[in-house]
């Protein structure tokens, strides 16, 4: 709840601090662009919904090719990929991006991908969750705004999230911007099972990033998910009481075994 | 070299380097690399670990049988290269890993052996009679790492990508690996010590790797290497030690039968080392750690080798200098001092000191 009155708030404030063409005004999670990417086929199908499209790439380590949305790509490289669609949404030049893993094989680190730049104004992770990770509530992580390849200081940046959670955030000296995951039970999504998937199968929402371009010329968000706080269905107090009992065990190992040893030392001794 | 520090000194020093590279070597060599450098010295760290690298060899393959050969079975696929040729892949890529380390990996870089030995070192310290595991009672103990590799890293993986067994089970092995817990509680995270409890079988996993984690760490202080025995890792590693370069090599003695040093002095008990010679003393257990060697007093019966080098063999004058300080059951010797020696020499500096 405390996450949404800001988010109101916010959007007020992101509106009056950025004057031009582009605003996030009444922007929220339904109505804003979102971009959806799965494997498929041994590839990579992705997708757009929400804007008109005017162009889509795709950048992998070492390479950078056109993405045709709506159809299987199959990648060429391993690892980590940026995802870009370029178009219109409300009337305002859009760029939004997303991260893809394919862990098909070995590639190289997407630290120069992510730093290339891609677009005139960029929310970009740093660093992106790694393969065996991932953005979860409670987390704080954080990301990079860019505007023409140079980090953009004190940029309003807004966050919404598929739960109606919004939070708005300004870059720091360094352009970065620290988010705060919203904590989320997956109790509350149970009807959405679409959204209930993942490697390990975590629950997860959706969230984006998006900021306004210094000039009101264009807009960039980032769309992405995360999951549900670790201690969800997780006790690490019995955790803690389970390894101290076996510990207890291992103990009782040694002093049972020191007392028979002493037991037999006796009895040898009154034998002899 | 040999002379200037011991081997067991050596071997400590490359495992302490070691389990700092394993455990907070993300933070050394940043957070992306630390991927990288997984890749390229495979069984680096947890993948449950969020800051280190990320592919312990069981890892890749549970998942290749989790989520290919189980999910292509279930899909009515024919079992074609198509789904072998991941697994394949993920076998070959660590084969180079095999042949240059091998069973080195066990006594020299796995994170919880090291951590078992120092637990073994304090229960010296803390005057905790060693124990060992008899020579007829061995056998007992050593299908548990066969079953281990057969049930929790191949079975159940395998089940879980054909649907029959949850999904929880398709990394069963790191479900109950005391390294898992280790590892990550040794980085400040705290996560991977709760238990689960959305399902029965996440909870009874959680519940097993636990106990197993507590008994583990405390055992080692009366046991050398506890869970080494039950590893599915020293299995898997012993499938290929045959090929490795690096390996154990025994000549036969005749004053091999007489006193069982190598055997005491092994921290997995393996009584072959003593009896045996030739392939067979290179056993399944062993984890190259070289302490049969170093505690051998007959020159030359015991080699480390790496291909033809033989870069350790026992010898008289090592095992004398050795065992001044430890005896061959890791029984530390105490060096007394008689308080009136003390008491002179403290005197006579204080009477002379410019002497």
């Amino acid at each position: 709840m405390r996450f949404k009155w800001f988010g109101l708030l916010a959007l007020v404030w992101i509106a009056g601090a950025d004057a031009g063409d582009c605003s996030l005004v009444g922007a929220d999670w339904k109505n804003l662009p979102h971009f959806m990417a799965r494997p498929d086929k041994g590839g990579l199908l992705a997708q757009v919904r929400g804007m008109q499209i005017v162009g889509a790439e795709y950048w992998s380590a070492h390479t950078s090719e056109s993405l045709v949305l709506g159809q299987s790509t199959r990648l060429t490289e391993g690892n980590y990929h940026w995802l870009q669609a370029s178009g219109d949404w409300h009337g305002c030049s859009t760029d939004l991006s997303t991260a893809y893993y394919n862990n098909m094989g070995k590639g190289d680190a997407p630290t120069e991908m992510l730093l290339l730049t891609k677009a005139a104004l960029e929310i970009i992770p740093q660093p992106l969750p790694r393969e065996h990770w991932r953005y979860r509530g409670g987390d704080a992580w954080s990301f990079l705004v860019r505007w023409q390849g140079q980090p953009l200081i004190d940029a309003g940046v807004l966050f919404v999230d598929s739960l109606g959670n919004a939070q708005a955030l300004r870059s720091d000296d360094k352009g970065m911007v620290r988010v705060v995951f919203p904590d989320f039970m997956p109790d509350e999504m149970a009807h959405d099972a679409h959204e209930a998937a993942g490697h390990n199968q975590q629950a997860r929402r959706g969230f984006a990033l998006w900021a306004v371009a210094p000039d009101g010329s264009s807009l960039a968000g980032f769309d992405y998910h995360y999951a549900h706080n670790a201690s969800y269905q997780h006790s690490l107090w019995y955790g803690v009481g389970l390894a101290v009992l076996g510990m207890l065990a291992a103990v009782g190992l040694f002093v049972r075994r020191k007392k028979a040893k002493k037991r037999r030392q006796s009895i040898e001794g009154e034998g002899a | 070299m040999w002379h200037k520090i011991s081997l067991s000194r050596f071997r400590l020093m490359i495992q302490l380097t070691m389990l700092f590279l394993m455990v907070y070597g993300g933070s050394l060599v940043g957070y992306y690399a630390a991927e990288k450098i997984s890749n390229a010295l495979p069984v680096l760290s947890c993948a449950y670990d969020k800051q280190t690298g990320g592919y312990c060899v069981l890892i890749p393959l549970q998942h290749q049988l989790h989520h290919r050969i189980g999910e292509a079975l279930v899909a009515a696929q024919t079992f074609s290269l198509n789904v072998l040729l991941p697994l394949f892949f993920t076998i070959v890529s660590f084969f180079a890993f095999y042949v240059v380390l091998g069973k080195a990996f066990c006594g020299w870089v796995c994170p919880l052996g090291t951590v078992q030995e120092l637990m073994g070192k304090l229960g010296r310290r803390l005057n905790i009679q060693p124990r060992f595991i008899a020579p007829e009672q061995v056998g007992k103990v050593r299908p548990i790492k066969w079953l281990m590799l057969l049930v929790l890293v191949l079975l159940f993986p395998l089940l879980a990508g054909m649907g029959v067994t949850p999904h929880v089970t398709g990394d069963s092995f790191c479900q109950v690996c005391p390294s898992r817990i280790l590892t990550t509680v040794m980085t400040g995270d705290w996560e991977q010590l709760a238990i689960a409890t959305p399902d029965v079988v996440s909870t009874v996993f959680g519940v097993v790797a636990n106990l197993l984690f507590g008994f583990i760490l405390l055992v080692a202080l009366a046991y050398r290497q506890p869970f080494c025995r039950g590893c599915p890792l020293l299995a898997w590693n012993s499938l290929f030690q045959r090929f490795s370069l690096m390996r154990l090599v025994k000549v036969e003695h005749s004053r091999c039968d007489k006193c069982s040093l190598c055997h005491q002095a092994c921290p997995m008990d393996i009584p072959e080392i003593w009896r045996e010679h030739g392939n067979k003393a290179f056993h399944e257990d062993c984890i190259l750690c070289g302490r049969c060697a170093e505690f051998c007093p007959d020159d030359g019966v015991i080699h480390l080798q790496f291909a033809k080098w033989r870069w350790f063999s026992s010898a008289r004058d090592y095992y004398k200098s050795r065992s001044r300080t430890e005896n061959a059951k890791g029984e530390l010797k105490r060096v007394s001092i008689p308080l009136k020696d003390v008491q002179n020499a403290l005197k006579q500096a204080v009477d002379k000191p410019d002497a």
